[in-house]
């Protein structure tokens, strides 16, 4: 083959190993970082039960919420039924365990409430 | 003869005629009469539950009487009876005998195809719109090319009628025939109104640019209407196809003129929109004449949350005269600079009008800061009895149990109001801790009958937190219907009591249907009995809706035999009563209860799905649930979108993690009108569950347009 055939050859599998390079380098993040999407059913998961102060504001349990789900590993945070109160809330924050750990999960939580006390062990991962 | 004698024998009339004209009184009664018991007749001999008004065939003997009743058949039933095998039923009927909408709409989407022939050739002007009408409810969208054509109908409210209806199935097809509309320059205002509205349903760019420059038009003459507002609000439905940046131009123009329908119309978009760059159109707009756009400025300056809005806040809030922008004002300050707000607010609590210091405490009771303790504590000293009990009552909101001495100084006041609210904060502080206050001095108060409201009010509070002591007023209380279900509830989820639960079952009985969902969910002794005989007596009866609660009841209750008495009630003429049947006959495991509903589904007129989700949704076992499921999985990604989002609805009510994202997929839509329809469905499910997977979205959702919707139905959720 002569060289100049060869570099005729390589610039199309460059350009699609480009390509496709490209997009699984970056496809997943983007696709991730635009919305939220469905996490499958037998992915694992486990939680972590808390006692938090929340800092005191008009919507204190929504901006905890709202910081907290900036961690995709958060899949859901739920809360006891004293609705509208700030102080003293029972939550309960179910991560998916492969990617992140009860004791993140704390850290960050300690990070976004006034006070955070784990009121129980957080159970085993489990499937839901 | 004398005038006495002539009113003694007045004159002589023959003597056959008096018994004449009574038999020709009577004619008309007896031939109803026979005719009814013709019909009577012909119906005593269908087979029982058969209500579809299909005909039957009978025997040799019976044919002489069927036949005189098919000859005397209600012509509105007859007509009803054809639409669904017979295209050109409705083209030569008149307005008398034109069945009613409501009965159209039990029949489906069966009915599009005669209603479209309807209004392409019927000559009665009335019976055109009324088919119109159907079309509209209907939504089917194989009507289309009939409803397009149908907009050069020569009667104004024909063609009004037309352009709704095409605004309820938007296609792009439609556009260029409403922009034709549009342009002539005779069409009559309350059409133009409605192709305004029906362009901004559209989603299309052809729309949004003609919409656009119709913004920008001031009327010509004070005689022609100004529809720059119209032109804003079909705009408004149409943002997501615009750039931001065009968009936010186009909401400061409207912010900035001079129609008052305009800037409040824009001054709530804004508040939804949350650009930064409108709070310089929006200040201004603090000082409106229109209260309403006074308030809805301030409230979107503080959605908006930009701290140069801070000053023109501050210096407005000693002006305030009413307590609504009192508490705008506060809450948008509380989120711009919290600091600034407490010293403001500190200054309006010493204010010398009471009105505004009473105000003041409940807008610090309200923000539910910590910080406005020592406020609220120094109004507790005010010479107004009305400032301290707001100022007790907003202590009790903070929840901070420093306050708790303070309170405690007023549980003897004087002052019955006092006395009242500084217990509640009390026992809000306290977590439920002062029960024993609540009992003592305001359920046992002395001469109860001059303090009902108290009683009630206590009586309530103790019920709530299961006070066994409160048993025999809540008794009362709910046989009065004066206590609302979910106090009873609550009541009932602390304390299980057998005597409460039978009087509800007696309740429910006599006819309190409010009461049917606690029933079904507590499942007293006898309840089956009393909802079968229920059944039984509102059918005999032809009183639907406590049928209906019968049925709801009798599918809770989990035993199968009640499907016997349930599937004739399937095959009802009326769709509600259908649906009710066979939801019931669903959760009793009915193995033809699935194939039933989905056909409801696929033939339903649109109008009616958000009920269909709302019956079909109260499906709780896992069982039926998992029958169902697959098939309205399949049709939540139909084309056909009210179908889809209706199906997708039933799942969100079972289970709002997964199906949420059929629903983030319609807040996301090209199209604008399932947007609205998403967002419909998502305010209607008040489950908490929804609200965390709703936060959980925002919180990642990277398209501004749907994180818009989202924000706006969170904000709405409380």
């Amino acid at each position: 083959m002569k060289p100049q055939q060869a570099l005729h050859l390589r610039t199309p599998l460059l350009a699609v190993l480009v390509l496709f390079g490209g997009c699984a380098g970056t496809a997943p993040f983007e696709q991730a970082a635009d919305w939220d999407k469905p996490v499958p059913r037998d992915v694992p998961r486990a939680t972590v039960s808390l006692r938090v102060d929340l800092h005191p504001s008009q919507d204190c349990e929504e901006r905890f919420d709202l910081a907290l789900y900036q961690d995709r590993g958060i899949d859901l945070v739920e809360w006891d039924a004293e609705r509208g109160r700030c102080a003293d809330r029972h939550v309960r924050v179910r991560f998916l365990s492969q990617a992140t750990s009860p004791e993140q999960v704390l850290a960050l939580a300690t990070k976004l409430a006034a006070r955070v006390v784990v009121s129980e062990p957080a159970p085993e991962a489990r499937h839901e | 003869m004398s005038e006495d004698d002539r009113r003694a024998c007045p004159p002589r009339r023959p003597r056959w005629l008096a018994p004449a004209l009574l038999l020709a009184g009577l004619l008309p009664t007896v031939s109803l009469g026979w005719q009814a018991l013709s019909l009577g007749t012909s119906a005593a001999q269908q087979p029982p539950g058969d209500g579809d008004g299909e005909p039957e065939e009978g025997d040799g003997e019976s044919g002489g009487i069927a036949d005189l009743a098919a000859s005397t058949e209600d012509p509105m039933r007859k007509v009803l009876r054809q639409i669904p095998t017979d295209t050109a039923v409705l083209v030569n009927v008149t307005a008398r005998d034109m069945p009613s909408t409501p009965d159209i709409l039990n029949l489906g989407k069966r009915s599009t195809t005669a209603l479209e022939r309807c209004l392409a050739d019927n000559v009665d002007t009335g019976v055109r719109m009324r088919c119109a009408v159907v079309l509209e409810s209907l939504g089917d969208r194989r009507a289309l090319p009939t409803l397009q054509a149908a907009i050069e109908d020569w009667d104004p409210w024909v063609r009004y009628r037309v352009v709704r209806a095409l605004r309820a199935m938007p296609d792009a097809s439609s556009v260029e025939p409403l922009l034709k509309l549009y342009a002539r320059r005779d069409e009559e205002p309350h059409i133009r109104y409605g192709v305004i509205d029906a362009l901004g349903a559209m989603s299309d760019k052809r729309a949004v640019q003609v919409l656009r420059e119709g913004l920008k038009k001031k009327p010509e003459s004070e005689r022609k209407a100004d529809e720059r507002s119209a032109h804003f609000a079909a705009l408004w439905a149409s943002r997501h196809l615009m750039a931001r940046g065009t968009l936010e131009g186009d909401l400061r123009y409207c912010l900035e003129s001079d129609d008052d329908r305009l800037v409040l119309e824009a001054t709530e978009a804004a508040a939804e929109f949350r650009s930064p760059r409108l709070v310089a159109s929006l200040i201004p707009l603090v000082e409106h004449p229109s209260v309403e756009v006074r308030n809805k400025a301030v409230f979107a300056l503080g959605k908006i949350g930009d701290k140069t809005a801070t000053a023109a806040l501050l210096a407005h809030l000693p002006k305030v005269r009413e307590a609504r922008m009192l508490n705008n004002i506060a809450f948008a300050l509380e989120r711009l600079d919290r600091e600034a707000f407490y010293k403001s607010i500190a200054e309006t609590m010493a204010h010398k009008q009471a009105i505004i210091r009473l105000n003041a405490a409940f807008v610090l009771g309200d923000v539910k800061h910590a910080e406005g303790r020592a406020l609220l504590e120094k109004a507790l000293d005010d010479p107004s009895d009305f400032v301290r009990t707001s100022a007790i009552a907003a202590l009790g909101k903070l929840g901070v149990a420093e306050a708790i001495p303070a309170v405690e100084r007023f549980v003897g006041d004087v002052q019955l109001g006092v006395r009242e609210e500084a217990i509640y904060a009390l026992d809000k502080l306290t977590k439920g801790g002062r029960a024993d206050l609540v009992h003592d001095k305001l359920f046992k108060i002395d001469e109860p009958e001059e303090h009902a409201a108290v009683v009630h009010r206590a009586a309530v509070a103790l019920a709530r937190a299961g006070d066994v002591r409160a048993e025999d007023y809540l008794v009362r209380c709910m046989e009065n219907g004066e206590c609302g279900v979910r106090v009873v509830r609550e009541f009932l989820a602390r304390h299980a009591d057998e005597r409460l639960l039978e009087r509800v079952l007696v309740a429910w009985t006599k006819g309190r249907r409010d009461l049917t969902w606690l029933v079904a969910e507590q499942k007293p002794a006898g309840a089956l009995p009393a909802a079968s005989g229920v059944l039984g007596w509102a059918w005999a009866h032809e009183i639907y809706d406590d049928a209906k609660s019968a049925m709801d009841l009798l599918g809770s209750l989990g035993a199968p035999a009640s499907v016997a008495a349930l599937a004739p009630r399937a095959k009802s003429d009326d769709t509600f009563v259908r649906l009710h049947a066979a939801t019931a006959m669903a959760r009793l495991g009915d193995a033809g209860a699935a194939a039933l509903l989905t056909a409801e589904l696929d033939n339903l007129a649109a109008e009616r799905m958000p009920v269909f989700a709302r019956i079909v949704g109260r499906i709780g076992e896992a069982g039926p649930r998992a029958t169902l499921d697959p098939a309205f999985a399949d049709r939540q990604s139909l084309p056909d979108v009210p179908t889809a989002l209706a199906a997708a609805a039933v799942r969100l009510r079972w289970d709002p993690e997964q199906a949420a994202f059929r629903f983030l997929d319609a807040l996301a839509s090209p199209r604008g009108f399932e947007r609205d329809l998403a967002e419909l469905y998502l305010r209607r499910v008040r489950d908490d569950k929804l609200t965390w997977v709703l936060r959980r979205m925002l919180s990642r959702e990277g398209r501004e347009d749907t994180r818009d919707r989202l924000r706006v139905l969170l904000d709405k959720r409380g």
